[in-house]
């Protein structure tokens, strides 16, 4: 069943001037219930200008975004309420934090859904929790976090929103790998504790093999291919004529493939290729 | 003439924590780094790795130990101003964020701010300008304006602009981690190609592992200590102290750790990816050729 559906989307951005650039053409796309969904692509391919269609932060120029099965642009004055339904997490969204405690900024999201105290405190509390923040951070200006501990506060203030579709753009950019590896495993306890369905944007091929169920790539404003992880990742060919990379591990079993080595599926993670390997070497 | 083009002993730097306690950012780094050289510097976020590059530039000053710069040590105090910006001009420094060091609303503009600022005569800083955009592939670009550029061009003009000032040393304090794949191939081959053609040091402070394993040498910092100085091959060849640093390691690396793990002899420090394909296949054809003279003596 289709959480999302973009339906012959076009987006222009700065129309009759000298400026117009078509950003999407003509994107049919259906994005799954319940599963973890990445967008792979170069700068400029149009990833940021979709996700920001999906919670209606943009109107598509032409085309439908259906949450649901309903047009999200139906009743414009309640596009807010889609907000709240898929909640995004832009790049770099510690420089959003602005609130004199941890605390009060992952709450300012629920304060806006007009939640009560009591509710807003339980989720503070279980948001801080998913993203891994001790509750000690949680009293503390953002400003005293370390880098990767504000980018959590942040996504902790969308995740307790409790929105059905989470969003997240580049969501590990810049970190080091410790902290890239707190993000992801915010995504897992996530997808663990409310089932939601997540949208990820990331150059990370290593990283999204590991997370993504599927994978939706895009070329110049278009989809250039869409699939199962494994599906995608083992056109390699194809995606390295758009000058986009496999994982490493991928990579490398390619190779051992052209060298002559019988592999019937590449794998995409290492601990996939681990006993393919061990089969052939014992 | 000092032997070395950076030399550092005995460094300590200090710097105020959230309760405003002085607490160690780098203790007693003792470094030495020829002139040509080409360092990654790694480590985990809050190890120390951007304080020693801004110590360098003269951003920041140590609590206390000598920095020696072309054999002058910039640590003594009786520098004049004239002398500091010599340091400046030499080590030239590129940032994380594309957008924080552009200046000028034109490239090429950009790029004269700082020959100017020298007052450095105007067809020789014309002469500067298009040698630098040459040079890092960016000819053409002269009259855009900056804020239009893809992050990987941005990151070429500030290195442009560093390369006008006719430095003799780049840093670059994780200047690709805002890029796309593409944008950090084009500052990756840039650098190199300076440091390659040009001899220029280059001190390449990054996360990246694909990143560190091109350098000649790989420096990693711990809280603030220098806790390996050894050549990228050395450090791969120990996957648990990557780990144990809280640092990535490459998946070819990984797989060649994990098969080692259960019991499969690998010759060699396979450390890049072909490396490691090659050392799969010398097993593969071990076990045949053994399987093979197995069933001749049967």
């Amino acid at each position: 069943m289709a959480k999302i559906r973009l339906e012959k989307i076009n987006y222009v951005y700065s129309p009759g001037t000298p400026f117009e650039t078509r950003a999407l053409r003509d994107v049919d796309l259906e994005i799954k219930e319940g599963i973890v969904t990445g967008i792979i692509g170069h700068t400029g391919s149009g990833k940021s200008t979709m996700v920001m269609l999906l919670n209606g932060l943009e109107k598509p120029t032409s085309g439908r975004v259906l949450l649901d099965g309903v047009d999200i642009w139906e009743k414009p004055k309640e596009i807010s309420k889609v907000r709240f339904r898929v909640g995004l997490v832009m790049q770099y969204p510690e420089y959003q934090l602005f609130e004199e405690t941890v605390a009060k900024d992952i709450a300012f999201g629920p304060r806006n859904m007009g939640l009560s105290e009591e509710e807003i405190a339980a989720r503070v509390r279980e948001a801080a929790g998913i993203v891994g923040l001790a509750p000690e951070l949680l009293e503390k200006s953002p400003f005293e976090l370390s880098g990767g501990e504000k980018r959590r506060a942040a996504i902790a203030g969308i995740i307790a929103m409790k929105p059905e579709v989470l969003v997240l753009d580049e969501p590990a950019a810049g970190l080091d790998p410790a902290g890239r590896e707190r993000i992801l495993a915010t995504i897992r306890k996530y997808r663990e504790q409310t089932g939601g369905t997540v949208i990820i944007v990331s150059h990370s091929m290593e990283d999204m093999a590991e997370i993504c169920d599927e994978i939706v790539v895009m070329l110049e404003g278009s989809i250039f291919m869409s699939g199962s992880t494994a599906e995608v990742f083992s056109k390699a060919g194809e995606l390295r004529r758009i000058g986009l990379d496999v994982p490493e591990i991928t990579g490398l079993m390619l190779k051992l493939r052209d060298m002559g080595v019988e592999i019937d599926t590449i794998p995409y993670t290492v601990s996939d290729a681990v006993p393919k390997l061990m089969k052939l070497l014992k | 003439m000092d032997e070395y083009f950076i030399r550092t002993e005995h460094l300590y730097c200090n710097y105020k924590d959230e309760n405003g306690r002085e607490a160690p950012a780098l203790i007693d780094i003792n470094l030495n780094i020829k002139k040509g050289e080409y360092i990654a510097v790694i480590g985990r976020n809050g190890s120390g790795k951007s304080t020693l590059a801004k110590l360098l530039n003269m951003i920041l000053v140590p609590a206390s130990g000598k920095i020696y710069i072309d054999g002058r040590d910039i640590t003594s105090g009786d520098l004049t101003d004239s002398d500091i910006l010599d340091i400046r001009r030499k080590v030239g420094m590129v940032f994380q964020n594309p957008d924080n060091q552009l200046v000028a609303t034109i490239v090429e503009e950009d790029i004269a701010f700082g020959p100017e600022n020298l007052g450095v005569p105007t067809p020789e800083i014309r002469r500067r300008v298009d040698f630098a955009l040459e040079t890092v592939g960016m000819r053409g670009y002269e009259k855009h304006e900056p804020h239009r550029l893809s992050g990987g061009q941005k990151q070429r003009i500030a290195i442009a602009g560093v390369l006008a000032m006719e430095p003799e040393c780049i840093i670059l304090d994780e200047a690709t981690s805002m890029l796309d794949p593409r944008g950090r191939a084009e500052v990756i081959s840039t650098i190199e190609r300076l440091n390659r053609e040009r001899g220029i040091t280059v001190i390449m402070i990054t996360h990246y592992m694909n990143e560190a394993v091109r350098a000649d040498r790989v420096i990693v910092l711990s809280d603030g200590r220098l806790i390996r100085d050894c050549t990228p091959r050395q450090l791969f060849s120990d996957p648990d102290f990557l780990r144990r640093q809280g640092l990535d390691v490459p998946q070819s690396v990984e797989l060649i750790d994990e098969l080692r793990r259960q019991g499969i002899a690998i010759s060699g420090v396979p450390v890049t990816q072909d490396e490691c394909a090659e050392a799969i296949m010398k097993c593969l054809k071990n076990k045949r050729k053994k399987a093979e003279n197995g069933k001749d003596q049967a």
